[in-house]
């Protein structure tokens, strides 16, 4: 493997570590996707902007299918504001998953944050929503038995 | 001396986040609970991405306000836009000429305290909100 391509597959890798509330600056505008082959998960940076939020839709899509994961968790914990762009976001992306068969698990709701949607009448649709992100793996897991492939 | 405003322009939707995080510091230097800091910080959130929405760029300027005992934050938010035709249907839930939930606006004044639009066809239009420290 030569120099330049070692350098890529380093960089690859750096990029599936989840993402923390301070991002080197060359890596904003897309949020990190780990898939272990049944579930991606992805861990929402706390200042997304309306393009990284729709850049990973995107994203968490490409990673569904016939051929891909089953489940997606979304850790909301480091989120300033689910407002109402994100919510409407996030529920589409949960609406376009359950078109793959795919189950969508939010994670880290803070209690700050379900009281602002609470007073601007937000709701999470279609998707489960968990405490933490081992727990949000296991609820994905229970859904999903008995395997939900086509014609099994 | 503390610092008492910030101005934020809005011109791309990273400014929206910018808003709405300098916003959140500014607030947190009074007694707000947590709660009440990310439901300003959501409310700046939706009348700067309103102002991207529907005027292309403006300003966002928050400050620190007293009344009586009381302290607070006032939140501006003001563009040269087009104008609200109509503001009374503007601020109907479920009204959007922009193509989302048409919660903005009125989700805003649901998470304040108070909530004023003046909106001028042809000049913009100026939102102004406040929120109250417990």
């Amino acid at each position: 493997m030569s120099t330049p391509e070692r350098r890529t597959a380093t960089r690859r890798q750096v990029e599936r570590i989840p993402p923390t509330a301070t991002m080197a600056e060359d890596e904003r505008g897309v949020v990190p996707i780990l898939n272990d082959g049944t579930c991606v998960v992805a861990t929402l940076p706390a200042a997304m902007t309306d393009t990284m939020l729709l850049r990973l839709r995107d994203d968490v899509l490409a990673h569904l299918g016939p051929q891909g994961a089953r489940g997606v968790v979304l850790d909301v914990q480091a989120v300033d504001v689910l407002d109402a762009f994100t919510v409407r976001i996030l529920n589409s992306l949960a609406q376009m998953a359950s078109l793959q068969h795919a189950g969508v698990v939010v994670t880290g709701l803070r209690a700050d944050l379900t009281f602002a949607m609470g007073r601007l009448g937000l709701t999470l649709q279609g998707m489960a929503t968990s405490d933490t992100l081992a727990e949000g793996l296991i609820t994905l897991t229970e859904r999903s038995e008995p395997p939900l492939r086509a014609g099994a | 001396m503390p610092e008492l405003e910030v101005r934020i322009p809005i011109q791309r939707d990273d400014d929206i986040v910018a808003a709405r995080t300098e916003g959140r510091r500014l607030a947190a230097t009074l007694s707000f609970s947590p709660s009440d800091l990310t439901v300003v910080a959501t409310a700046i959130s939706e009348v700067a991405r309103n102002i991207l929405s529907h005027a292309n760029r403006g300003e966002v300027s928050v400050r620190v306000v007293e009344r009586g005992s009381r302290r607070g934050v006032v939140v501006v938010a003001r563009d040269q836009g087009p104008g609200i035709p109509d503001v009374g249907l503007a601020m109907q839930d479920g009204f959007s000429t922009a193509g989302g939930l048409g919660l903005g606006l009125p989700g805003a004044r649901r998470l304040m305290d108070d909530f004023e639009i003046a909106s001028e066809i042809g000049s913009g239009t100026v939102v102004t909100m406040h929120k109250w420290a417990r």
